[in-house]
């Protein structure tokens, strides 16, 4: 050990010599008095001034609490605890810290602790940090491959999404809303393309994306940007990176070639289309060529087949398995709590009544699918929350309702899906049908038994669900259930225990394949926030996750790379399930909401360079490796965080 | 983007045509709507017709066989077969493309023997 010659001395903070205060005060305020002593001055915040601090303070007095001059009152939160005191907030000089310690009402006095600290909750959890990553990585940051995003809001002037010189580290931007008649160099004849020449020329703007004539959202963060930073974001702006932060990226502003424009579905909507979908993703590996390439898509809703039939889910598996190197992570989806989900039995030639909940006031459209298998016939006849029959619909057959000459109620018992040769059932509902709950009454038409499973299509303004109690089983979005795509759950990274998120979907799919295949820290993720050039903002959601398992895919693929590995996507898949960290969930069985596993970008590149992948632990003691040996990923603190609920 | 949506829709310009901006449901005509309306009776149709097409998204099935603009992906059993009045966006593969065409055009196309199945455009939403 080097011998080191400097001599420190020790300043008490408290010297009964200079009447100061005891020590009686949280050491974090006791920090903050001693800089300011040292002549350190404490920086202003998105709340505080400069040489301010934010309190939490328990007191006996309110009126005398607010009174006093030094205190800048925030809230009082709640009522009179059983002890006589209340609990408030303000914001107090630094200089007053003792002071207002020592006024007699003043039971307790606590600096304010940041929550939810940073985005390295996420690549500390899945061991994505270079110095968790296996020894002799080549390509611990991901240089050499693309990240492509397929999402709604890119902040292109983030920072971090600039490089060193301050250029964009984008390839393409393609925006299908955009006015052009796309790019024949990258064989789009819709929207806009973005070259990173023109992106570049406006970043010295005031105002870049007007001069570019596209920008995110101005009414609130952006769902793209927040996913692309946990990916591939390199922290120059917000101080903190993502789990690939030297990928190039590519970035599709994704359209709806068919949306409302009039009425409560056109508001605050942020949608896209499953033909523009598969659209982008083509679009996306032709601009990535042969440079391995990491796609991340979280969208979806929860109608479909749920057996990776749909042809969107069939494209998509085509494009993965034309090419190696390619790979596309979605997000299992956000309806665990729903309701939205119910299967169950028709007895031979018996009826099973199946109760379909419309809150009142709800003044949106709602769908519902319901499957059954191709060999088997069933009727469907439908009750009004009356009760009152509206007719049966025999096999092969559909109907309408109509109510002054408009459809209000739609049905369908389709025979024979050309996808899967199973038939369904489907019912459209209009805002102006009743509400409450209605009945579809399910008829065998035969001497067999009939099983069937059921789907409440999503709606963000007034979910309708089944009838308690529910059966949170097969949750998966629509376009989750494909056969070579990369579905993932969500827990929370900031919990020893690392718990599910109560939204996160559960699988199997109706064909009882195991998706979700892994799952990653998605509960209030910190990370940049559009418009804001280096701020952040929190989110969660399975849309959270997804992109870190994006993020780590890319590590994988840039590792292979320069390795002079090729990788299949049944091989990356493999290596996904194979690496998948346990205890949660515990035991060895796949496991319907957290999957195979926690992702490991550890053992995802540890697997590519050969080596023994990472042995499953426990949360509590991995985390507390990690802990131990995870130095500080960022010399510059976050900064502005705002907090978005997803 | 949200706060634009309208705005873009009146400079939207592409090469292929485009669904009309809204083909709800509600808009529609029941199949045989010529019948006297009777409301919250439920009148039935065969459609067979559809045997190909994917039902979904289910607010639209009603008017498929109206003479709108449908966006749709296609799959066919024969290698770069494209129906009559289909016209392709984008090729995923030989037997799988993205394509604009109309509804009677979808109609049709139920009957074709090369074309395996055919699914219209449906929404994805940010899952959040």
């Amino acid at each position: 050990m080097p011998q080191d010659e400097t001599i420190y001395s020790f300043t008490p903070l408290f010297d009964s010599t200079r009447g100061g205060a005891t020590n009686d005060i949280d050491p974090r305020l006791q920090k903050l008095i001693a800089f300011r002593r040292s002549g350190m001055r404490k920086p202003a915040t998105s709340s505080t001034d400069a040489d301010e601090v934010a309190v939490l303070a328990r007191v006996t007095d309110v009126k005398a609490w607010e009174a006093q001059s030094e205190v800048r009152p925030g809230l009082v939160i709640g009522d009179k605890g059983r002890d006589g005191t209340y609990i408030v907030t303000a914001r107090i000089p630094v200089a007053r810290i003792e002071e207002v310690r020592k006024r007699p009402y003043v039971k307790s006095l606590k600096a304010a602790r940041r929550l939810s600290p940073s985005l390295a909750a996420t690549t500390k959890e899945i061991l994505a940090l270079p110095n968790l990553l296996p020894t002799g990585a080549k390509a611990p940051t991901g240089k050499g491959v693309i990240v492509g995003i397929v999402d709604i809001g890119c902040d292109f002037a983030h920072k971090n999404f600039l490089n060193s010189t301050n250029k964009t580290r984008l390839k393409a931007l393609w925006d299908q809303w955009g006015s052009g008649a796309g790019s024949p160099a990258f064989g789009v004849n819709y929207g806009t393309v973005y070259t990173p020449a023109q992106i570049n020329a406006t970043l010295t703007k005031t105002d870049p994306y007007t001069v570019l004539g596209y920008g995110p959202d101005k009414r609130g963060p952006a769902h793209g940007t927040h996913v692309m930073d946990i990916a591939a974001g390199n922290g120059r702006g917000s101080g903190v990176r993502g789990v690939a932060p030297d990928a190039d990226l590519i970035f599709v502003e994704v359209a709806n070639s068919d949306i409302p424009w009039e009425g409560p579905e056109a508001v605050g909507k942020s949608f896209g289309d499953s033909v523009q979908l598969l659209e982008a993703l083509k679009f996306v590996f032709d601009a990535a060529g042969t440079t391995p390439c990491s796609i991340n898509v979280s969208l979806g809703t929860n109608g479909g087949p749920h057996d990776g039939s749909s042809l969107v889910e069939q494209g998509i598996d085509r494009l993965l398995t034309q090419a190696k190197n390619r790979s596309v992570c979605i997000a299992a989806s956000n309806s665990f709590a729903d309701g939205i989900h119910a299967g169950g039995t028709v007895a031979a030639n018996g009826t099973f009544d199946l109760k379909w909940v419309v809150a009142p006031g709800d003044s949106t459209d709602n769908e519902l699918e319901l499957w059954y298998p191709g060999a088997t016939r069933m009727s469907v006849e439908i009750l009004q929350p009356n009760n009152a029959s509206v007719g049966t619909v025999p096999p092969g057959q559909s109907g309408t309702v109509t109510a002054n000459g408009k459809i209000i109620l739609f049905v369908a018992n389709r025979l024979n899906d050309p996808n899967n040769g199973d038939n369904m059932i489907g019912v459209y509902l209009h805002p102006n049908a009743p509400s409450g709950e209605w009945k579809l009454r399910l008829r065998s038409l035969q001497s067999q038994a009939v099983d069937f499973q059921a789907w409440v299509e999503r709606d963000d303004q007034a979910q309708s669900s089944f009838a308690e109690p529910h059966d949170n089983s097969r949750t998966l979005g629509s376009i989750s259930c494909g056969h070579h795509t990369i579905v993932v759950g969500s827990y929370d990274a900031h919990k020893p225990d690392v718990p599910l998120s109560w939204f996160s979907s559960a699988g199997p799919t109706r064909d009882g394949r195991e998706k979700p295949e892994v799952s990653a820290p998605g509960h209030a993720v910190v990370a940049a926030r559009s418009r804001s050039k280096t701020g952040v903002t929190t989110m969660s959601g399975t849309s959270m996750a997804t992109p870190a398992v994006t993020g780590t895919v890319a590590l994988m693929l840039a590792e292979a790379k320069a390795r002079n590995k090729s990788l299949s996507i049944d091989q990356i898949r493999q290596a996904v399930l194979s690496t998948a960290r346990r205890t949660p969930p515990p035991g060895t069985a796949w496991d319907s909401r957290y999957g195979t596993g926690r992702i490991s970008a550890k053992g995802l590149v540890a697997t590519v360079i050969g080596v023994s992948p990472v042995a499953s632990k426990p949360a509590k003691k991995s985390k507390k490796v990690v802990k131990a040996s995870a130095k500080k990923p960022a010399k510059k603190p976050a900064k502005k965080v705002a907090s978005s609920r997803r | 983007m949200v706060a634009t949506k309208k705005t873009r829709k009146t400079t939207k310009k592409t090469t292929k045509p485009k669904a009309k901006p809204k083909a709800n449901a509600p808009k529609a005509k029941a199949p045989k709507a010529k019948a006297k309306d009777k409301s919250h009776t439920l009148k039935r149709v065969s459609h067979d017709e559809e045997g190909k097409i994917e039902l979904s998204p289910l607010r639209k099935a009603p008017a498929v066989a109206q003479q709108e603009n449908v966006v749709c992906i296609v799959k066919v059993r024969k290698p770069r077969y494209v129906p009559d009045g289909f016209s392709v966006r984008t090729w995923i593969d030989d037997t799988l493309y993205t394509a604009d065409c109309t509804g009677i055009d979808l109609q049709n196309a139920s009957k074709d023997p090369n074309v395996e199945s055919i699914s219209p455009a449906e929404r994805v939403r940010q899952i959040g």
